[in-house]
């Protein structure tokens, strides 16, 4: 099992027991909990329980860092078939609308798919959260309409869709020749 | 690098976006298909464009095309 993946200067450090209250801490925060479906508080015994219930090779949590800085969380769960659900958040409003998304979505990309071997991710997004719909269709995520919800839309990502988007082609080019490592 | 240059390219990096809809005094958060995915995109544009190193808080501080020009324009 990956403990920490790095490439490109973005480093993905699994989430292990002593990052426990740090990742709870943000992920109660209003700004990531506003985005999440379930948006209730999580109490410390609650993430102990999540923890035990994810720290196994179907699921990867990592926090995620840039330049020493934490600023991300990003995951991979219930790996089954080489398919999982992915999702990320930003552990900080100020990374917001910034180039940090992007960077390290198109690295866990690739991880998930060239290094894992996974070969579709599915992924939730809430109805209000427009700007999340648009950033996962730009990574070629495509809906399927008849698993949307009330409140939430439903798409997935294939391996060969991924490789053949020229666009994160062209970004991971760029960022392949002008990020470190 | 003019201005119209600096636009025409900027608008050449959406698919969806008829380009003749944008222009230099555009809102660039206005526009549908705009996403923080798009940032990294304009960045590579001025990178390999124009061989000038835009950030993330360049563009986060700009509002419109206009702004971003002058911002590219200093780091000549």
């Amino acid at each position: 099992m990956f403990q920490v993946y790095e490439k490109y200067g973005i480093k993905f450090n699994r989430i292990n027991e002593n990052d426990l209250e740090t990742v709870r801490a943000w992920r109660n925060s209003d700004f990531v909990r506003s985005k999440m479906l379930y948006q209730e508080y999580i109490s410390a015994e609650m993430q102990k329980k999540w923890f035990l219930s994810v720290n196994n090779e179907n699921n990867y949590y990592f926090i995620v860092q840039y330049n020493n800085e934490d600023v991300g969380v990003a995951n991979i769960k219930d790996i089954v078939n080489n398919e999982g659900e992915s999702g990320f958040y930003l552990v900080n409003e100020s990374y917001k609308n910034t180039s940090i998304a992007p960077l390290f979505n198109i690295v866990f990309g690739y991880f998930l798919f060239d290094v894992l071997g996974l070969v579709k991710l599915r992924i939730h997004v809430r109805k209000d959260n427009p700007e999340a719909l648009k950033f996962n269709m730009f990574l070629g995520y495509k809906m399927i309409e008849e698993k949307c919800g009330d409140n939430f839309y439903y798409l997935e990502l294939t391996k060969a869709d991924f490789a053949n988007n020229k666009k994160i082609n062209k970004l991971l080019n760029y960022i392949s020749k002008n990020y470190s490592l | 690098m003019t201005q119209q240059e600096f636009l025409a390219k900027f608008a050449a990096q959406f698919e969806e976006t008829d380009p003749s809809t944008i222009t230099i005094d555009t809102k660039f958060r206005e526009i549908d298909e705009w996403s923080s995915m798009v940032v990294l995109v304009i960045i590579a544009m001025v990178d390999e464009e124009f061989s000038l190193k835009l950030t993330g808080d360049d563009i986060k501080k700009s509002t419109t095309v206009h702004d971003l020009y002058m911002i590219v324009s200093s780091k000549k």
